[in-house]
């Protein structure tokens, strides 16, 4: 069995960004990248050999969901798979303005529908590893909905106020 | 004798008193919130008591449940590792009240040490130096420039009723002092309603020494060392090491002796830390008392590497009633140690703390390789609580030696599902400041940009085991992945790669 997958390089420090590499799974145990070809044998759990031009390298990668995190000379990557990365850069601005960056819990709600609210006005604050995150409106509107309760905790990626 | 101990924490300094407990035949306790249900701590110890739902205040927080829970377990004793309710006097006493050891110092001491002016007195009143510093009784701008004279410039003007690095103004230059005076008052008044100020000596590129003390019940107190914890953000300490580049031998006595001194006069029993800044190098250094901390520090391997000498054990010994075995000069250091500690943080984002699943976490090992850890590979980092993964000590002959030693076993810890601080810590190993011991409190704020990444390339071993991994059932084809999709860490991860 053999795949093309495309894969989008964004680093472990947040950085990085649309670098595309394709590698082509042949299913033997060797995996090409342009015109070089990788030996990869498996060596534990999450744990592989690869042997390439350069030479040696053990790579740790796990996968979790549409990002495989790996480990290599000494640092991590995140990388997607270009597809998702496609999808997921189709988000709107307030979904991300909106949504809480990790987990947290919800300390207060300083809106309500129908109120009109100016770019940068703190929405919500929310509360996670003794940090308060202010999360602020992205623009001018008027609040369609507040999706969240003081004490709820909720989840990164989840629009937490709608906005007209 | 303690027979069982209950441990009123979590995490890393759990796990490694749990340890301590295990070596010398004593039962432990665990206590565990909602969030820590399946953590190692809980793992590891003998039993293990709920306290509570998540919040710290509900569970690790609660005097209360800590000591219901004592109660419950048949505790004879209770350590409280750092944080938490480790410097709470009110706690101390609650302890001894229901006659379980408190595996620290006595409430009065705790509580004598836990005022800064109140501490700052005492060590002035035993000729221990602090920073040189009035309010004059007299606050026209004559007096003050006066005062300021007198202790010199640089200096630093603080309303006297602030805190918190509110209305702090410095002043370099003579010319600037009307000025800054008219203009720091101003401040104070706006800021907390009296507008007296008080004046210090601006201590530049200070550098943080910490001396380790140990006190018996029995009136012997030593010192073990010093620890340089000048790399700091935001007064978190990032990186410590044994011995400082900056002390001379004399120096360090002094130091010592002063540390004992207040540890003394505090009526100090069991372990602490006596902080100091420290103004310049060499035999011009001028040290100054800044804080005393009651309770084990999260960087005591430092000094157990060094020095030899296991504080946790020491910690228990003393609660036993023990005397302590040594006398100062029997206490030495040899090699040179450094703490590294990994965080679940994005360096890039302001050093935004990070929880998720750890779906990937492999400790380093080897000679000099020392990690204690609180997490373990399946589990994750909760958002509830301090964002510390593991510390990293290692320990070689040279500093240059232990450099070297940090940096390769950093670039073997292996931390996948969660942003880490490692990259971050790498960068700092390197520099040539650090190399040189060039640093001060300042140092990691001042070199930032330098510090962060910068997108490096992703190698194309790790890009090949990727397509690898997801050829051989490592992860699900295309398509697939949506079945998981309302996973909240899913998302989290999604989240993610929107922001990068």
């Amino acid at each position: 069995m053999s795949a093309m997958l495309r894969f989008t390089n964004s680093d472990g420090a947040g950085q990085g960004g649309a670098l595309e590499i394709e590698a082509f799974d042949r299913g033997d145990g060797s995996v090409v990248i342009g015109d070089a070809t990788f030996e990869v044998s498996p060596a534990g759990k999450a744990r592989w050999l690869v042997a390439g031009p350069a030479g040696r390298t053990l790579v740790h990668a796990a996968w979790d969901g549409e990002t495989c995190w790996v480990h290599a000379d000494g640092r991590v990557w995140r990388l997607a798979r270009a597809e998702a990365g496609r999808r997921s850069s189709s988000t709107t601005d307030d979904e991300v303005a909106l949504a809480s960056p990790m987990p947290a819990s919800v300390r207060a709600i300083h809106v309500q529908a129908g109120q009109a609210v100016s770019g940068g006005d703190v929405l919500i604050v929310l509360e996670a590893m003794k940090m308060e995150l202010p999360i602020r409106a992205p623009r001018d509107a008027v609040v369609a909905g507040v999706r969240c309760s003081v004490g709820d905790l909720v989840q990164p990626g989840v629009q937490l106020v709608q906005l007209a | 004798m303690i027979r069982r101990l209950l441990i009123a924490n979590r995490g890393e300094i759990a796990v490694r008193i749990i340890r301590a407990c295990r070596e010398r035949r004593v039962e432990s306790v665990a206590v565990y919130s909602d969030a820590d249900a399946h953590a190692l701590h809980v793992e590891v110890a003998d039993r293990a008591v709920r306290l509570g739902p998540a919040p710290a205040a509900e569970s690790y927080l609660n005097i209360d449940r800590v000591l219901a829970a004592a109660r419950d377990s048949e505790a004879d004793a209770i350590h409280p590792g750092y944080g938490f309710l480790s410097e709470n006097a009110e706690f101390a006493s609650a302890c001894e009240a229901a006659g379980i050891a408190f595996v620290g110092p006595p409430a009065n001491a705790i509580a004598a040490m836990g005022s800064k002016t109140a501490a700052r007195a005492l060590a002035q009143a035993h000729g221990v130096p602090v920073v040189p510093g009035e309010a004059p009784e007299d606050q026209s701008d004559r007096a003050l420039a006066a005062a300021i004279t007198r202790l010199g410039l640089p200096v630093l003007l603080k309303p006297s009723a602030g805190g918190g690095g509110i209305g702090m103004k410095t002043i370099t230059e003579a010319a600037e002092i009307s000025g800054s005076l008219a203009a720091a008052r101003r401040d104070a008044v706006a800021a907390f309603g009296d507008g007296t100020l008080y004046v210090e000596r601006l201590v530049v590129g200070p550098r943080h020494i910490e001396i380790q003390v140990l006190a018996d019940a029995h009136g012997s107190i030593v010192h073990l060392l010093e620890r340089e914890c000048s790399l700091q953000r935001r007064h978190q300490k990032v990186i410590e090491e044994s011995p400082s580049a900056a002390l001379r031998p004399a120096l360090r006595a002094r130091m010592g002796e002063a540390a004992v001194t207040i540890a003394r006069a505090a009526g100090y029993r069991n372990a602490g830390t006596v902080e100091f800044l420290l103004e310049g190098t060499g035999d011009d250094a001028r040290f100054y008392f800044l804080e005393m901390n009651t309770r084990l520090q999260v960087e005591h391997p430092v000094t157990e590497a060094v020095v030899g000498i296991d504080l946790v054990q020491a910690q228990l010994d003393v609660a036993d009633g023990a005397p302590l075995p040594w006398v100062q000069d029997q206490i030495s250091g040899r090699g040179h140690a450094i703490e590294c500690r990994v965080y679940a943080e994005d360096p890039a984002q302001q050093f935004l703390p990070q929880a998720g699943p750890l779906l990937c976490y492999r400790e380093p090992s080897g000679p000099g390789v020392r990690v204690d850890g609180g997490v373990r590979e399946g589990g994750g980092i909760p958002v509830h609580y301090d964002p510390l993964v593991a510390k990293l000590v290692v320990q070689a002959g040279s500093r240059a030696d232990a450099i070297a030693r940090a940096r390769a076993a950093l670039a073997r810890f292996v931390v996948l599902g969660v942003t880490t601080n490692i990259a971050y810590l790498q960068r700092i190993l390197v520099h040539d400041h650090f190399g040189a011991g060039e640093i001060d409190t300042t140092w990691l704020d001042r070199q930032h940009d330098h510090l962060i990444g910068t997108g490096e390339p992703v190698p194309a071993a790790a890009v090949a085991a990727a397509a690898h991994a997801t050829g051989t059932g490592g992860a699900p084809r295309a398509g697939m992945a949506t079945a998981a999709a309302s996973d909240p860490w899913q998302l989290m991860m999604g989240w993610r790669a929107n922001a990068s």
